[in-house]
């Protein structure tokens, strides 16, 4: 006679140490789990107090709006760097994410980020007139068209693609840095960044490729989240990685609209 | 800001629309089923090794022994 008789009349233990679900990679006990809903939600506040601040540089001006900007920047910054982490290829984290900051960090986050956004969209606006309507039109439709290629499951991360996306953006955050390190020595900034000749708009095209395919890893975080059980401050941490990368892209595509409007 | 054409507009609000739609809708079973792949990126790392309630094992690496039924009696 077998010893797991129970086992193959039921097919499943009711043991909760022997149950297979006891291993699955969701969330202990007891703690409340993530959902999709939640997620979207957290994503939709973060972008409206961003949008409140952002007007607030938008409409306001004078040293104390330029001061309250800075310290907002930098407060924005450093949340992100805690809550986020900093990686580096081939060595791996400098910094180590800490995602149960996210509940903390995502007001200072989405507050700071939204004083960046209202001062950049001020500059652009005053030398362009009507470009950042069509920078946000054009970030929420490439963010839409990637959205549903991934739901659709047409897009799917493989560790090899997240891994060459990561050491891209790394690079690029290098020769960003560069061209800041030669712009403070020159007091010139370098043509390939704020030039409109081809190559500089081929750079500009590939960093909002860059930027776009940066959102998959963004609805996969969210959606692995939701699925396997992660626990709630991931909604959080979902939302700010997703917030981050469409400030990124939509700072991109501003520069590449402007570009093409000063040829 | 408005000052741009009317139509930018209206694809702005519409692409709004259809990305928090899409955001809300679960992933098609296609995508699911592929989070169990081998070579698919998986992110439960980022709460189970630098998670706030990650588990933590009472054994001390290589110096837990593995005892066997034979051996307790």
């Amino acid at each position: 006679m077998s010893k797991h008789a129970a086992l193959d009349t039921f097919g499943k233990s009711g043991n909760p140490v022997i149950r297979s679900s006891a291993f699955d990679a969701s969330a202990s006990a007891g703690t409340e789990r993530m959902t999709l809903d939640g997620a979207v939600n957290k994503t939709a506040i973060m972008l409206a107090v961003l949008v409140s601040t952002a007007a607030i540089s938008w409409n306001f001006s004078g040293p104390l709006i330029g001061l309250i900007t800075f310290v907002g920047i930098f407060a924005a910054v450093v949340s992100s760097v805690i809550t986020f982490g900093f990686w580096i290829p081939f060595i791996g984290f400098i910094i180590n994410p800490r995602p149960y900051l996210a509940p903390r960090t995502w007001l200072i986050f989405a507050a700071g980020e939204g004083f960046l956004i209202g001062s950049i969209s001020l500059t652009f606006e005053t030398i362009f007139p009507g470009i950042v309507l069509e920078a946000v039109s054009l970030t929420f439709c490439v963010a839409a068209t990637l959205l549903f290629l991934y739901k659709s499951g047409l897009v799917k991360p493989s560790q090899n693609f997240v891994l060459m996306l990561c050491s891209a953006i790394f690079g690029i955050m290098l020769f960003y840095f560069g061209a800041f390190i030669y712009t403070l020595v020159t007091g010139t900034s370098p043509e390939i960044i704020s030039g409109s000749s081809n190559f500089s708009i081929g750079l500009s095209l590939f960093v909002v490729g860059i930027a776009a395919l940066s959102l998959v890893l963004d609805f996969d975080i969210i959606e692995q989240s939701a699925e396997r059980g992660a626990p709630k401050y991931m909604e959080y941490f979902g939302a700010m990685a997703l917030v981050t990368t469409l400030i990124w892209l939509y700072i991109e595509i501003l520069r590449l609209l402007a570009k093409f409007r000063s040829r | 800001m408005l000052s741009g054409n009317p139509f930018i507009l209206i694809v702005g609000i519409f692409a709004f629309g259809v990305f928090f739609y899409l955001l809300r809708i679960r992933a098609s079973k296609k995508q699911i089923e592929s989070f169990k792949e081998p070579r698919r990126m998986n992110w439960s790392w980022l709460w189970l090794r630098f998670g706030k309630n990650k588990k933590e094992s009472n054994i001390i690496e290589g110096k837990a022994k593995e005892v066997s039924e034979d051996e307790k009696e």
